[in-house]
């Protein structure tokens, strides 16, 4: 019923899970150097990949506004509007339509994991559900340390008692939250690492981006090295040293 | 090897951690293995992986402490009594057990040291807890909640990729010790390096007492001031040995291969001599090929050597071609005064 996501194959073939599901009960790590590079379109490669499958998604989204999102999704030809009903959007911006604000007394980032449980356990179950965290760095400017902690071991537990893959955008150019990340890195299956060129500008390379997949087994790390392109209405990917096709 | 012969001895130390950063977090997978096959019983504390990770290691009992904080949807809803009443709930069926905490990282980060401290002390003064071992991520911490982490325990074993870069610590601390030494062989690949940590305990009649159940950690940690009732200044001294290690497969199985230095360092001098065999046969196979093509007049030039020329040629000695003369090096062993047995160390 739902067609495999085809959205950037060069990057799909790279992953051990197939093009027609997420992983369930994983968590992902997305990292990008914000200052330099923005890794955000691997968000949308999951996010559409979710929802073509059939599942249903929860965009915790502290960075941007829905009409951003939908707006690069029309871009990538892939309409948030025709997937609506099984996208659960959570406005941690301006607070609209139902969104959340962080406040330390009154709304903290346990309400937000509480509202994340219960708009999964209203959506029913499903062999999909996602949950997108955008970006875990703006979250740290607004909350104490220990709070995001406990709200990333929340999710974390999520994923692996209720089967829902969590993905988590965060910058990697923080000195301050380094820790964080290497904490992420160990409890999550896949992470992504997006970075600019250390050459500088090119015309057919926009970046890097390094692959590092976990054995599930053995927890050994297999780390492949991607170039990317960005286009106006896709993403290319091809192996470091070849042009993106 | 002592690593591993630490692991075989580890019911005799009542709190050990077990160290590992991203890179190296197989090899915690590969001395888990070896624990779980070594101990009598093994119980695991899960915060990390999912419960069916843990079959690998056939467990007594693996105790889900996830669920704990999914029910608090992100608050800290249990105190850590709450978690050592469950803990115990499940072990009581027990007698004895090596309790595994994978991994004490996510306990740290969630409670703080001292609440993890105040956690230890309560889950070793179980009756149906032998030792503890805990996993601990060294690249999550801040140093000085490693090096108090360090001084708790009473033996350390820490991973290092071949990558990481080493971080300058201060000379005599625990963390200075934890930094692997210079391999033997700098030109000699290996992927990993460990580095166990254990403080030479006290002997009575030449034999080690049998641990006290529900020992303190704190009295018995590296950090434990040492006892001199004798006249012997070994006791109370960290003793840390340095290991590298290749990842290797074997039957379907990750492990960890020992470098022998002595074999490294004999091929390392084998290769060294063929790839100079190996240029001067690929130099006189370039130089028949020029002298062909001249002879058959497609090569404008002259190479063709004159007899004399022929004659000074072949007496010059090439460098790589002169014989090396067989090393005269001798290693002497001088071993420690109070070092008289190798295993004495191990005897912790």
């Amino acid at each position: 019923f739902f067609s495999p996501c085809t959205m950037f194959p060069g990057l799909q073939t790279q992953l051990p899970w197939g093009d027609s599901e997420v992983p369930a009960g994983e968590l992902l790590l997305v990292t990008h150097a914000a200052t330099e590079v923005d890794g955000r379109f691997l968000l949308h490669h999951f996010l559409t990949q979710g929802l073509k499958v059939g599942g249903h998604a929860v965009l915790c989204a502290f960075h941007h506004t829905l009409m951003h999102y939908s707006s690069v999704q029309k871009k990538l030809d892939v309409p948030l509007e025709t997937m609506s009903e099984r996208l659960h959007f959570i406005d941690c911006v301006t607070g609209a339509d139902e969104g959340f604000l962080y406040e330390p007394a009154t709304a903290p980032l346990a309400a937000l994991s509480q509202r994340i449980v219960r708009q999964l356990e209203a959506a029913g179950p499903s062999d999909a559900a996602l949950v997108l965290v955008d970006d875990l760095t703006t979250v740290c400017s607004l909350a104490p340390l220990q709070e995001v902690l406990a709200f990333v071991w929340g999710l974390h537990a999520l994923a692996k008692e209720r089967g829902v893959c969590v993905l988590i955008l965060m910058g990697n150019d923080v000195p301050e939250e380094a820790h964080l990340v290497n904490m992420l890195r160990h409890i999550s299956v896949a992470h992504f690492d997006v970075t600019a060129l250390a050459s500088g500008y090119s015309r057919d390379v926009t970046g890097l981006a390094s692959v590092a997949i976990r054995n599930p087994v053995t927890l050994q790390r297999d780390v492949k090295q991607l170039q990317y392109k960005v286009l106006d209405s896709t993403v290319r990917f091809g192996l470091r040293g070849s042009i993106p096709q | 090897w002592r690593m591993f012969s630490l692991l075989s001895k580890l019911q005799r130390c009542p709190l050990t951690f077990i160290c590992d950063d991203v890179e190296t977090a197989q090899c915690t997978t590969i001395v888990l293995q070896h624990i779980a096959s070594q101990a009598q019983g093994c119980c695991f504390l899960s915060f990390e992986q999912h419960c069916e990770w843990f079959a690998q290691f056939h467990p007594l009992e693996v105790i889900d402490m996830k669920e704990a904080f999914l029910q608090g949807c992100g608050e800290l809803p249990h105190t850590c009594t709450t978690l050592v009443n469950m803990v115990r709930l499940r072990l009581e069926e027990y007698s004895t057990v090596t309790l595994v905490i994978h991994s004490a990282s996510a306990l740290i980060s969630l409670f703080g040291l001292v609440a993890f401290r105040t956690f230890i002390s309560s889950i070793a003064n179980l009756s149906s807890v032998h030792n503890v071992v805990c996993v601990l991520h060294h690249d999550v911490h801040e140093e000085q909640v490693l090096a108090s982490l360090y001084q708790l325990s009473s033996a350390l074993v820490t991973f290092q990729s071949c990558s990481s870069k080493l971080q300058p610590r201060t000379e005599g601390s625990v963390l200075q010790a934890c930094t692997p030494k210079p391999p033997l062989l700098p030109d000699v690949p290996y992927d990993v390096s460990c580095v166990t940590l254990v403080r030479r305990q006290l002997q009575r009649g030449g034999k080690a007492d049998a641990p006290a159940q529900g020992p303190d950690p704190a009295a018995h940690g590296l950090g434990a001031t040492s006892k001199r009732t004798y006249a012997d200044r070994s006791v109370g001294r960290l003793l840390s040995f340095t290991e590298y290690f290749q990842l290797v497969h074997k039957d379907d199985r990750l492990c960890l291969e020992p470098i022998d230095w002595k074999k490294a360092s004999q091929a390392s001098s084998t290769g060294t001599r063929k790839a100079a065999d190996l240029a001067g046969v690929a130099a006189g196979s370039l130089a028949h090929d020029i002298i062909a093509s001249q002879s058959h007049g497609t090569v404008p030039f002259n190479l063709q050597l004159t007899e004399e020329e022929r004659k000074a040629k072949d007496s010059v000695v090439l460098p790589y071609t002169k014989e090396v003369a067989p090393s005269k090096g001798v290693i002497y062993v001088d071993p420690d005064e109070f070092d008289d047995d190798l295993d004495d160390d191990l005897d912790i």
